[in-house]
């Protein structure tokens, strides 16, 4: 395409070029034909009704200067009879404007293209004015040697530009990639692990580039030491129940008392569980790290995803813990404003995030499955409340548990990876939480902890709804 | 003064010496082929040869029996024909075979001529054809129109005077000097001078109009002729004839060739070579487009104008070489071939000079020629 348009300009200069030569040519040679027709039109004269014509040397012999050209002329009455001359020179295409200067035109003869320069003369004769026509015609031998040497130098100084530029613009091309082949080069040769900034000198037009992949590269730095000090928390969180497992089961095996034995085993159970939740919080972060990566959203009911929540996480068996889910009802007169509570959005992710508020809840905040505590303290709030509601065009998620809430201290520090609760009691891999803010970040939605007046706290996500609804 | 004297005797003590070496180069050469020669033709060369050259010339047979002879030497397979002609029927014969059938082959296949007006015009007219070899390339720019037509020779125009009735020291060397002496009280050259009639001979036309183009005195010396009784001579011969037998003292515009050979033959006669401007004469040679053997013109056309054949047409014909003919002294004028020749042929332009020429020339009160007017185109042969 751009060979094509850089063709076409190039013979377009090249018909622009001939053009010009051949215009330039004519003009040269066109100037003498005109002072040959004037100077013989100077010399015709009528006497006594008589024309005669003295033609003077210069007429012919100036058009020597195209030095192989052939010449005819033609005088003749405007009636058409010749007075001297080539009679069957080719006549001149009628003129309007008749004045004294010659004009010109091409026609052929003797089977040669011609250039023709003519004129009319008018004298007063003895009865009326007379009037002869004038016609010097020239071939074009020196005019078209002339042109095809104009052509020819205008040609090669065409193609030594043409050269010229390509060969500028290669160097220029060169000169300005080659920042980038050394940026190519350092980044080639490096190792893997390196992701230092780039060291390699670059003009000033590359710097923003340059600054852009080094800011990546840091941004990419930065997620693989947390990713390293992930997996590392991650191995020192599976260790410790390992460890305990391997105790126990070794602490049961010395041991001789049934009793003491099933006693052993139990904690070995309860070992086995805490270290399972422990895999399932690891994997359900990993499922939202990957998941989020993909970002394939669709249309989530977020009612049913509440209910499928609660069911995984709430344990079916005895001690039960008090679980209420508060759904909007399609039924209810006052949610009768909005119909489902979809959003879009990715169910797996948002399914994670439901249990893991709900599964936190249950942990931090289930005193009622405590034995310790007396049954009738706190009656009131001694349930887990999910409610799910419209909210400023989104949808509201409330998590209540009647728990001991977040000390101020811990409420920056609860979203991150590997933070814990200080309730020692309870055995997360403090992943909870994380997993939940980044699900509702990604999908623009917010996540609040606060501390209700009176015990108890009340975890709230606000997603907003998808646009569809809104 | 004397240098264009000097030059003249360099170059024919040169030519001299050339011509006795190919004189001796020759003799050694057996004739084996014989020549017929008739009054106004020739013919050279094996009868039964397949390559047959006409050649239609305005030179003597006498004169270029010589050169041809030679070339038949060199070519001895090659037929020679050559037919005399005059120029004007030269002309005529080549307009008249094209208007016939343009197509045919026929016709010669070379045509030497001293009119170089009209052989320009052929050429101009579009009736010859093109022609490059190294010995064309050779040539000076006036002695080669469009490849078209070429000088094989030169002939200065010059004045010739009886030395025994002329004294030496009024010889004029140039044109306002003969001006003068025509005007000179004594009249020296009352009824004893005599100039071509540009109305019956070519090269007196050819001459005298180059005069009126050269020199802005030309018409104040043809009226001091007309005022001095001048007679006119048809040829250069019909002069010499008239200076020798002392009829006249001075002849003005004579062919230098035909002069040199009177004097050889010991003529009492000098040449003058004006000083102010001397033209050269240059017979022609083209190769007409509808030669049957356009290549075998173009032999001949190149042999005419190598060294040897140079050489041959000086020796025979007492013309110059062609290269040798511009030398940087004494007013050499070669007429170019060209465009500018045509002006003179055109008929209004011719019939204007004839009249002023005839009013110049003619005793007052003589009737023109009895026709009244004057032909147009009129080139004789001049021999």
């Amino acid at each position: 395409m751009l060979l094509t348009l850089f063709a076409v300009g190039l013979a377009a200069l090249y018909l622009l070029v001939r053009g010009y030569a051949q215009q330039t040519a004519d003009t040269t040679y066109d100037q003498l034909l005109r002072a040959s027709v004037l100077s013989m039109a100077d010399s015709l004269q009528l006497v006594q009704g008589e024309w005669q014509m003295d033609m003077p040397y210069a007429a012919l012999a100036l058009l020597e200067q195209a030095p192989r050209d052939r010449v005819f002329y033609r005088v003749a009455t405007t009636a058409g009879s010749l007075i001297s001359g080539y009679a069957d020179l080719p006549a001149a295409p009628d003129r309007q404007d008749a004045d004294d200067t010659p004009e010109l035109y091409t026609t052929r003869y003797q089977g040669e293209p011609v250039r023709v320069a003519w004129m009319e003369r008018k004298i007063a004769g003895p009865r009326s004015a007379e009037a002869a026509v004038i016609q010097v015609a020239q071939t074009r031998e020196a005019r078209n040697a002339l042109a095809d040497s104009i052509l020819w130098q205008g040609t090669l100084a065409l193609i030594g530009f043409t050269g010229a530029a390509l060969a500028l613009a290669y160097w220029g091309l060169q000169r300005s990639l080659s920042p980038i082949q050394r940026i190519e080069h350092e980044l080639a040769t490096r190792s893997a692990s390196d992701l230092h900034p780039i060291a390699a000198p670059v003009p000033q037009e590359l710097d923003t580039l340059v600054h852009s992949l080094d800011g990546f590269m840091a941004r990419l730095s930065d997620n693989l030491d947390t990713l390293r000090l992930f997996i590392a928390e991650a191995a020192h969180q599976l260790r410790t129940p390992l460890a305990a497992l391997h105790a126990q089961m070794e602490v049961a095996l010395d041991e001789d008392d049934p009793a003491e034995q099933r006693r052993s085993l139990l904690a070995v159970l309860r070992n086995a569980e805490k270290l399972s939740r422990l895999v399932n919080q690891l994997l359900s972060d990993a499922s939202v790290t990957h998941r989020s990566n993909v970002k394939q959203f669709q249309a989530v009911d977020l009612a049913e995803l509440l209910r499928q929540a609660a069911y995984d996480t709430v344990p079916q068996a005895a001690p039960q813990p008090d679980v209420r889910l508060h759904l909007p009802d399609a039924a209810s007169g006052q949610e009768s404003g909005r119909q489902t509570p979809t959003i879009l959005g990715d169910s797996l992710m948002l399914r994670e995030a439901f249990k893991n508020l709900i599964d936190n809840a249950l942990r931090h905040g289930a005193q009622i499955s405590n034995p310790i505590s007396s049954p009738n303290d706190g009656h009131i709030d001694d349930h887990i409340d999910i409610t799910l509601d419209a909210h400023d065009n989104g949808w509201r998620i409330t998590v209540s548990d009647p728990g001991p809430g977040i000390p101020p201290a811990l409420a920056n520090a609860a979203f991150e990876r590997f933070t814990r609760g200080p309730n020692p009691r309870t055995s997360g891999a403090g992943l909870g939480l994380s997993i939940v803010k980044r699900v509702v970040e990604i999908h623009q939605g917010k996540l609040s902890l606060s501390n209700r007046v009176g015990g108890g706290l009340d975890a709230v996500i606000t997603l907003p709804a998808s646009r569809r609804d809104a | 003064m004397h240098s264009a004297l000097a030059w003249v005797g360099r170059l024919l003590g040169a030519t001299a010496f050339l011509s006795v070496a190919t004189v001796a180069a020759m003799a050694t050469v057996s004739n084996a082929t014989a020549a017929e020669v008739s009054r106004d033709g020739l013919t050279l060369g094996p009868a039964d040869s397949k390559n047959v050259l006409i050649l239609h010339a305005s030179n003597s047979v006498q004169v270029f029996k010589g050169v041809l002879e030679d070339f038949g030497r060199l070519n001895p397979g090659v037929r020679l024909e050559y037919t005399e002609l005059s120029t004007q029927q030269l002309y005529q014969d080549t307009v008249a075979r094209a208007q016939d059938d343009a197509t045919a082959k026929r016709g010669p296949d070379l045509i030497i001529s001293s009119a170089m007006d009209l052989q320009t015009k052929l050429v101009n007219d579009g009736y010859a054809q093109r022609h490059v070899s190294p010995e064309t390339r050779a040539l000076p720019a006036w002695a080669n129109w469009r490849d078209e037509v070429f000088s094989i020779g030169t002939d200065p125009i010059v004045m010739v005077y009886n030395t025994k009735k002329l004294a030496a020291a009024r010889v004029p060397h140039t044109r306002r000097a003969l001006l003068s002496l025509l005007q000179a009280p004594d009249r020296p050259l009352a009824n004893s001078i005599s100039t071509y009639d540009v109305q019956g001979s070519g090269i007196g036309y050819l001459a005298a109009t180059q005069d009126t183009r050269l020199d802005s005195m030309a018409g104040a010396l043809l009226a001091a002729f007309g005022r001095n009784g001048v007679t006119t001579h048809e040829s250069t011969e019909d002069a010499l004839d008239k200076l020798e037998r002392g009829e006249i003292t001075l002849a003005y515009n004579l062919l230098e060739s035909y002069t040199r050979h009177r004097i050889d033959q010991g003529a009492p006669l000098a040449i003058i070579y004006p000083q102010d401007y001397t033209l050269m004469l240059s017979r022609s040679a083209i190769i007409p487009k509808q030669a049957s053997r356009g290549d075998l013109g173009a032999l001949l056309l190149d042999y005419l104008l190598s060294p040897r054949g140079q050489e041959m047409l000086a020796k025979q014909s007492g013309m110059r070489p062609v290269n040798a003919s511009v030398v940087p002294a004494a007013g050499i004028r070669p007429m170019a071939l060209g465009v500018g020749l045509l002006v003179y042929l055109d008929a209004l332009k011719k019939r204007h000079f004839l009249d002023l020429w005839r009013a110049a020339i003619l005793p007052t009160g003589e009737p023109p020629r009895p026709d009244g007017n004057v032909p147009v185109h009129t080139h004789q042969a001049v021999h």
